[in-house]
């Protein structure tokens, strides 16, 4: 673990979260000049260091002198459990991770600089929202002065040209057609990362604009089209949940990717904020060079974190726990259409056609506590993140507590509770109806459990049917075809026989009818060959 | 402290007190006044130096300053507590005002570094780098070139271990740099020089030829109360074609060796098994005390005319024998 009692210059020695040590190392020339004096320079070419165990000097050098974030909410363990400890009446736990544990505040945005997303940060005034994504800016490259410049700060009167750009005045009287309209573009717009100060103060209509370019990466003003260069996206607001000046439009809150909730101020450090008033530090000023990450390495991030594996035996855990949630039976008629998006498109109230949902326990059905049910932006976010993790932690696969981890982030805002569900008024579970972190963890938890009690890991019908079909239908025979119907039929008619229809089934179903169709259709091309 | 470095410091004073605050934020044994003797003492010659040649004092000053407050946080730099390589090399750098003014921190933080590394070294001269550097200095000012001639004139300096590196950087360098670096007075001799060193570990340019005849190359190692490297008489063999050392019997450490005509280097490793490697696949032989090689006179050793260990490759002959800590090398030299 890096010490505190490093200069700010200087960054954590790699490696930061260290491993198995190479037995026999090739030597390097470049080692020479390599030593307690930092050159200033990041280090290019075969003797740098690798971009994971940059971002990780990067996060440390982060929590240990720029964001007082004392915290490790992301927690992680070896193979020695961890201690817990608990507390009060009420037997709060605390528990003491035995592996290299992250703080949430300080990483969740780190992830989003390294892949380019979209992230929130949400929390009261004052708590470092906007000092943790400056940092971001300078960690692309780029001054403290550019990264304020460029900050772009929510208010009432902000207007489409504030935020974009406007026509020069003189073309629009010479102009003779649109094309001689030259416009000047905000310089923020070219940025690699771009911060949205309090997002939630924006106008209504400029909200609309900045939803262009946040989804499409471009901006349009009397048909002129800047293309923005890929970015990281850093929003704030000081109130998540719609309390902002105005209403924040709902697309635009679909695009954000993850939400990180600012931890609270940890009064036990009010010394570090009188050293920082009595001596004017300020942090920012001072990232050392060795951290900051130029364009070609931040593409190269993007690249290295997509690499990272994803097992198939994963997958199947977040299929399942995400396949808890859309299915809801008093929606429709048809299978397909029993989703709990058919009851939002038709504006009949939800707690009406929860009343008809009936003959479950609505308690052990995790999907029964949500309104909606998880986009594919929002699945493919996920894996991202996920990805992005593991990597961060210096692993080439992303392991079970990667994902548990980075769920609650990525889907915080878009997997709406039903704060009324039987759920939140079960023993322990009022908490959730505030904490929507621990919520969604829980809601994960309680997937994996009944995911390991239906032994899905090793038997599953229609993992065995899929792997079947993966194989490809060429050389498939019409005996072999037919074949492969009836299993399918006959795993539908065996779970016809009276098990309750929860989300997962609602999804196998759809997919057991989807290799039917496919192996039909394969056999109607067989026969007129 | 001359004018020009004092209105430097007064441009930046805000910042340099922040980096300053920052720092002892984080080691509040940080002492400002012994802070301040590391500027007159240190910086000030080298931004004046740079200035001289034609630096911006305030970006050479802002350069140095962090890597003095660095250095001075580690020990390396100060009044009380320093390394003497490093502190002989700041002085030094007044020799480098041409690259020192062009890249002021990367130069002075790779040259401390290097000066470290090389005083940690046994054997390494970090006397002769330095001297070496300002030489090739004064023919070139870009600070990457000069950078990398630094690197090539390390393995010269005793860093072994660097040779296959700093063979290849001598043959991109300029041929007058180049020349240098292996103290060759004409440039015209490098092309011929490193295709020799290529070949030969044995051969230094820089020395006046003679027929070849085997002798003792080398004698490296020795006993660890004494500064060496082994706490009982070590074995030899070849790994990969690498010469390694053990120390002792079979439960001492393993080090790799390298040992050439400018210096010996031993590196701590691990391996999965040691194996005698003798001089079978080598021109070499030994026979009680007797040193054959194919191609070369005989000669007599008569201190290896009882050995413990033997392993040869095509250029180098290494063995131990019962009494010594230390291992011998012969070559045709």
């Amino acid at each position: 673990m890096p010490t505190d009692s490093t200069p700010i210059a200087k960054v954590s020695e790699a490696p930061t979260n260290p491993g198995a040590a190479p037995r026999q190392k090739r030597f390097d020339v470049a080692d020479l000049y390599r030593g307690p004096a930092s050159t200033g320079e990041a280090v290019a070419g075969p003797g740098a260091i690798p971009l994971d165990e940059k971002l990780r000097q990067a996060y440390f050098w982060i929590v240990n002198h720029a964001i007082i974030s004392p915290h490790y909410d992301l927690e992680y363990n070896t193979d020695k459990p961890p201690q817990v400890f608990t507390f009060g009446d009420a037997k709060a736990k605390l528990s003491l991770p035995s592996g290299q544990s992250y703080s949430s505040f300080v990483l969740v945005p780190l992830l989003n600089f390294a892949v380019r997303r979209r992230c929130l940060l949400v929390g009261g005034p004052g708590r470092g929202k906007t000092a943790s994504a400056t940092l971001m800016g300078i960690l692309a490259g780029y001054s403290v002065r550019e990264v304020r410049r460029g900050m772009q700060h929510g208010q009432p009167q902000m207007t489409i040209s504030d935020l974009i750009g406007n026509p020069l005045p003189a073309d629009l009287v010479a102009a003779q057609k649109m094309d001689d309209i030259r416009i000047a573009w905000r310089k923020w717009l070219s940025m690699r990362v771009k911060i949205i100060d309090e997002y939630n103060r924006i106008p209504t209509r400029t909200q609309s604009a900045l939803l262009t370019v946040m989804g499409d990466n471009y901006a349009e003003i009397l048909d002129q089209i800047y293309e923005c260069p890929e970015s990281a996206w850093f929003l704030t607001a000081n109130d998540d949940a719609g309390g902002g000046t105005y209403q924040v439009i709902e697309a635009l809150r679909d695009r954000i990717d993850v939400v990180v909730h600012t931890l609270h101020f940890n009064n036990r450090f009010v010394d570090e904020l009188l050293t920082r008033i009595e001596e004017n530090l300020k942090p920012e000023e001072v990232m050392p060079a060795a951290i900051i990450f130029n364009e070609a390495e931040i593409d190269r991030m993007g690249d290295a974190v997509r690499e990272v594996e994803f097992a198939p035996a994963l997958r199947r855990r977040l299929e399942f726990f995400a396949s808890q949630f859309e299915f809801f039976e008093p929606a429709a008629e048809q299978l397909e259409y029993k989703t709990k998006d058919t009851a939002k498109l038709s504006g009949i109230d939800f707690r009406a056609l929860t009343a008809l949902d009936t003959g479950k326990d609505k308690v052990k059905d995790i999907g029964a506590a949500t309104k909606n049910g998880f986009s594919v932006r929002a699945l493919m976010t996920v894996l991202v993140f996920a990805k992005a993790l593991a990597w961060f932690r210096g692993y080439k696969a992303v392991t079970l507590d990667d994902l548990r981890n980075i769920v609650p982030f990525v889907l915080h805002d878009k997997l709406v509770p039903d704060t009324e569900a039987p759920f939140f008024d079960a023993a322990g579970n009022q908490v959730y109806r505030v904490d929507r972190v621990g919520w969604i963890r829980r809601l994960f938890d309680l997937s994996c459990a009944e995911f390991d009690r239906l032994s899905l890991d090793k038997d599953d019908p229609v993992t065995a049917l899929e792997t079947e079909f993966d194989g490809g239908l060429q050389g498939v025979s019409e005996a072999e075809a037919r074949a492969r119907l009836v299993k399918i039929e006959r795993l539908l008619a065996e779970w016809g026989k009276g098990r309750k229809l929860y989300g997962p089934m609602f999804d196998d179903i759809l997919k057991l009818k989807y290799l039917h169709q496919r192996y039909t259709n394969y056999l109607a091309w067989l026969l007129i060959r | 402290m001359s004018a020009i470095f004092r209105d430097a410091l007064l441009a930046r004073r805000e910042r340099f007190n922040a980096l300053f605050a920052e720092a002892r934020h984080y080691q509040p044994q940080l002492d400002g006044a012994a802070f301040g003797c590391v500027l007159i003492d240190s910086v000030a010659p080298l931004v004046e130096a740079a200035a001289a040649a034609g630096a911006d004092a305030g970006e050479v000053s802002d350069g140095l300053y962090t890597v003095a407050l660095e250095l001075y946080g580690h020990g390396m730099l100060g009044p009380e507590r320093n390394d003497p390589w490093v502190t002989a090399g700041w002085t030094a750098m007044t020799g480098l005002a041409g690259p020192l003014g062009r890249a002021p921190r990367r130069v002075t933080a790779a040259v401390s570094n290097a000066l470290r590394n090389l005083g940690q070294t046994p054997g390494a001269r970090p006397a002769e780098w330095i001297a070496g550097l300002r030489a090739c200095a004064e023919i070139m000012d870009e600070p990457e070139t000069l950078l990398r001639a630094g690197q090539a004139l390390a393995w010269r300096c005793g860093m072994a271990h660097y040779r296959p590196d700093a063979l290849a950087i001598l043959a991109a360098l300029p041929a007058e740099l180049a020349a240098r670096v292996l103290g060759l007075p004409d440039p015209v001799r490098v092309p011929e020089a490193l295709g020799r060193m290529a070949v030969d570990p044995w051969h230094d340019p820089g020395q006046p030829a003679h027929p070849a005849r085997l002798t003792r190359v080398a004698r490296v190692g020795g006993f660890r109360g004494f500064g060496g490297v082994f706490l009982a008489p070590p074995a030899v063999t070849l790994l990969d074609g690498e010469l390694h050392a053990r120390d002792g019997n079979s439960e001492g450490g393993i080090w790799r060796v390298c040992a050439d005509a400018f210096g010996a280097t031993f590196h701590r490793t691990v391996i999965d098994k040691w194996t005698e490697a003798g001089t079978r696949g080598s021109p070499f032989k030994l026979v009680k005390g007797r040193v054959s090689k194919v191609g070369a006179s005989e000669a007599d050793f008569p201190d290896l005319a009882v050995v413990t260990s033997v392993a040869a490759n095509a250029t180098t002959l290494a063995a131990t024998t019962p009494l010594s800590h230390y291992i011998w090398l012969v070559a045709a030299g």
